[in-house]
């Protein structure tokens, strides 16, 4: 995840800490670290931000990617970690609709709509009541509504699409939204887990601020902390 | 008479204890130039405050100055000074991985509206409104 800005406008705070365990790659969240741990910041998981320390900005990589490894080889440099620490960061997370980090899947229309109020397309969106979805080819493409209701793979819409969707026509159907709670990570801890499994509400403590949609691989969701280690009231 | 020692007591906080965590940078037997070097070797985040960072140059070590933010809030890697109107220096391979700018997110919007105008979906004089 990228830092986008920060709600304030101010300044970030940028903190070296030392860092314990291992696993850690620039872009990730760190949260503070259990008692006996090595250093005082420790990676987030898939499912928690609980005391959000900050989003690492380096790790340790000697490549891009290569996670950051403490030693306990005495003589050998410590582990550091740099952190942009400020409780309104504005974090930028491509979405993704697996775990693994495929692409968002497509969902094509299966059947057309005479009001645009309905999208009845290929996969179920049983979950994603109150979240998005938009059109990435056809008529409405680039359009988007909050899902309001959805039955399998029907999502209904109140705010009626522009135009009648066609057969084929892809829609990306989501669980997020301005103002929902709640994410769920992929695995290497850098994107957000957008498919119909990852829940609203559960998984760690961010919320949706915006977010930019664009196409299945290149769609992105600006998120805050809501559990900011230091900006916990 | 015994003597009776008072040791004052602090009621720390986690906050406070984590506050004191920061690493504390150099050692003053270091000379600060090799320990950027070394920060640079691990490609760390390098911030230096206003007198240290016209010492520093980024381009030769394979560093970008951040401009997206102009001044950031962190203590000196030079003189281990805080400085509340810093210059952070990112390694250029990760930059993007941690962090968004303004040119890299009209880069996406415009790509994404250049595929939509390839697909037929709009005409090339048209713009996309999203809503």
């Amino acid at each position: 995840m990228q830092a986008a800005g920060l709600m304030s406008g101010g300044a970030p705070i940028i903190k070296k800490y030392k860092s314990s365990a291992t696993g850690y790659i620039a872009g990730t969240m760190f949260i503070a670290s259990a008692a006996n741990a090595s250093g005082y910041i420790s990676v987030s998981t898939t499912t928690s931000w609980a005391a959000a320390m900050g989003l690492n900005v380096d790790g340790y990589a000697l490549a891009v990617g290569a996670p950051l490894t403490y030693s306990t080889v005495q003589g050998d440099a410590e582990a550091l970690s740099s952190l942009i620490v400020n409780p309104d960061l504005i974090l930028r997370l491509l979405m993704v609709g697996s775990a693994t980090n495929a692409v968002l899947v497509d969902n094509a229309v299966l059947t057309a709509s005479t009001d645009g109020l309905t999208v009845t397309a290929t996969n179920t969106m049983s979950n994603l009541d109150e979240g998005t979805i938009w059109y990435t080819s056809g008529v409405n493409a680039g359009r988007s509504r909050k899902i309001t209701s959805v039955a399998a793979a029907v999502a209904t819409v109140i705010s009626p699409f522009p135009g009648d969707d066609a057969v084929g026509d892809i829609a990306l159907a989501i669980n997020a939204g301005p103002g929902q709670a709640g994410l769920t990570m992929g695995t290497n801890l850098l994107n957000l887990l957008q498919n119909n499994t990852a829940l609203q509400g559960a998984g760690t403590t961010g919320r949706c601020l915006d977010l930019e949609i664009n196409g299945n691989s290149n769609s992105y969701a600006l998120m805050t902390i809501e559990d900011p280690f230091y900006g916990a009231a | 008479m015994a003597t009776t020692i008072i040791i004052p007591r602090k009621d720390w906080k986690p906050k406070d204890v984590v506050k004191g965590m920061e690493h504390p940078g150099k050692s003053v037997k270091r000379v600060a130039g090799g320990w950027i070097h070394d920060l640079c070797a691990s490609r760390k985040v390098i911030c230096l405050c206003t007198s240290c960072t016209h010492k520093f140059n980024p381009g030769r070590l394979g560093y970008i100055r951040e401009k997206d933010f102009p001044v950031v809030q962190a203590k000196c890697d030079g003189c281990n000074t805080f400085d509340s109107r810093a210059t952070a220096y990112f390694f250029e391979e990760t930059y993007y991985q941690v962090r968004s700018t303004p040119a890299e997110r009209r880069r996406n919007t415009e790509k994404s509206l250049l595929n939509l105008k390839r697909e037929g979906t709009l005409s090339l004089g048209q713009t996309i409104r999203k809503g």
